[in-house]
């Protein structure tokens, strides 16, 4: 093991661990106490028919994502990057940006000790400057809307896929021809989705499409290697 | 929203009760950036390359969160300002919070950001949206140790591959959700292809005339060109 390489693994990763757990168990109960205060300052009470009803439902809803989100993103992100992306939200649209951004500007290797450091660090910026940006947001928000010309608030959400897409310009300059294999697989991915032929799977198989992409990209990535059509 | 909900909804007690979250939130970031920062140097990243990270990574968090203006503002006329705070800034994306709030409404027969809503409703919302997002924390505090495993594993035990590995991943992700807004064609296809074309132009820019600059703001600038375009086109 080089001495990066043992920095990483006895120094930086039980410490990452150690508070990365400690950190989300007691989010758990960090994040109830406005439940709490609800029930024991005003008095709510929680009818139980609804509670159970509307539990069943979001979770319904989310729990394919618990797994198949972490999974799509952690080659990316890492350990650390994982704590803390999960603890603040918006993995795709923020943090992974800012993990990649952060590695390209300090010029270190994505999944390198080196990078899976630059990549923590670039998240917890991200989580420093979006909760100060939402937080402008909260309460300058309705006067933002106010002050901006009608056509530009209802082109806002296109920041979005414009986001997705500036990325993947970014990551087509950096591996054209994995790039191109990522994106037919992806058409082919999106032709079979949009035929219903992933609604057989449990849970309406919604996350289907995107962890097809993500490993089915790894297993081009690997074969495109092997047969010496890329370099590492 | 009545005024009698609004009191609670949007009072000092509910913002002091949603407070320690953000907190808790920002204080694992800082715990998490000053170890990254203390053994990074010790690895051999320069103050440099740190700061580079962090300006890159600055520049990167501020247009996604502008993304979730309009929808955050939907959120807070349902459950209040220092709700909709806790629940955008701690897991959950605004969209399965806006989700979670509905079906809070729906199980108790409701609408949503009626004069309908109580107290009730509003302990309600807030148990259905926190709960469902207790999976991602929960996976993170039990896997996240072990998904280096995962790595390993994808990389077929060699290491060298990692890299290739990660970048698949991205790839992997982003040409699908690229292709997800770009098909069925709309706005979306304009603002993707347009904000994709002018990052990579901006970055051959960046390269070509030695400009830093270029590089760290390309994303924002590609970003608010797709925007722009959706805008000026009819």
């Amino acid at each position: 093991m080089n001495s990066n390489e043992e920095i990483y693994q006895t120094s930086y990763l039980p410490y990452i661990n150690k508070w990365g757990k400690i950190t989300s168990w007691l989010c758990i109960v960090i994040v109830y106490i406005p439940t709490m205060v609800l029930i024991g300052i005003y008095g709510a009470q929680l009818p139980f028919d609804a509670t159970i009803n509307g539990i069943i439902a979001i979770l319904s809803a989310s729990f394919a994502m618990y797994i198949a989100d972490p999974l799509a993103v952690f080659p990316v992100l890492g350990t650390p990057g994982l704590y803390l992306t999960y603890l603040s939200g918006n993995s795709k649209s923020i943090r992974v940006p800012a993990s990649l951004m952060a590695q390209d500007a300090a010029g270190t290797e994505q999944g390198t000790p080196e990078g899976n450091i630059m990549s923590c660090i670039g998240v917890a910026i991200s989580v420093l400057i979006s909760t100060l940006v939402m937080t402008v947001m909260i309460f300058m928000g309705k006067w933002i809307i106010a002050v901006l010309p009608e056509k530009v608030v209802e082109a806002l959400p296109m920041l979005m896929p414009a986001l997705f897409g500036a990325l993947l310009g970014q990551q087509f300059l950096q591996r054209p021809k994995l790039a191109c294999a990522a994106i037919v697989l992806a058409i082919v991915v999106r032709i079979a989705q949009v035929n219903g032929i992933f609604q057989i799977l449990p849970l309406g198989g919604g996350y289907a499409p995107m962890l097809l992409c993500v490993f089915g990209t790894i297993a081009i990535a690997r074969g495109m290697i092997k047969k010496g059509w890329i370099e590492k | 929203m009545s005024a009698e909900y609004d009191a609670v909804a949007n009072g000092l007690i509910m913002w002091l009760a949603c407070t320690p979250g953000i907190l808790w939130v920002c204080f694992q970031a800082v715990l998490f950036l000053r170890k990254s920062v203390k053994d990074g140097m010790k690895m051999g990243l320069t103050q440099t390359q740190i700061k580079r990270g962090i300006r890159g990574a600055s520049i990167a968090s501020v247009g996604p969160c502008v993304v979730i203006l309009s929808s955050m503002l939907s959120l807070m006329v349902i459950v209040g300002g220092p709700l909709a705070w806790l629940r955008i800034d701690v897991i959950g994306g605004v969209g399965y919070e806006i989700m979670g709030a509905t079906f809070a409404a729906n199980a108790m027969g409701i609408a949503p950001g009626t004069e309908e809503m109580t107290v009730d409703y509003l302990c309600l919302a807030s148990v259905v949206m926190t709960t469902g997002c207790l999976g991602w924390i929960i996976f993170a505090a039990l896997f996240s140790d072990k998904m280096e495993k995962v790595n390993n594993f994808m990389a077929g035990g060699n290491k060298a591959l990692i890299p290739i590995i990660s970048a698949g991943c991205v790839l992997g992700c982003y040409s699908n959700l690229v292709v997800e807004q770009v098909a069925p064609l709309g706005d979306e296809t304009v603002a993707t292809l347009a904000s994709a074309v002018s990052m990579i132009g901006l970055l051959l820019l960046s390269k070509t005339l030695k400009k830093r600059w270029i590089k760290d703001w390309a994303l924002s600038i590609a970003m608010l060109l797709g925007m722009m375009l959706v805008i000026i086109l009819p």
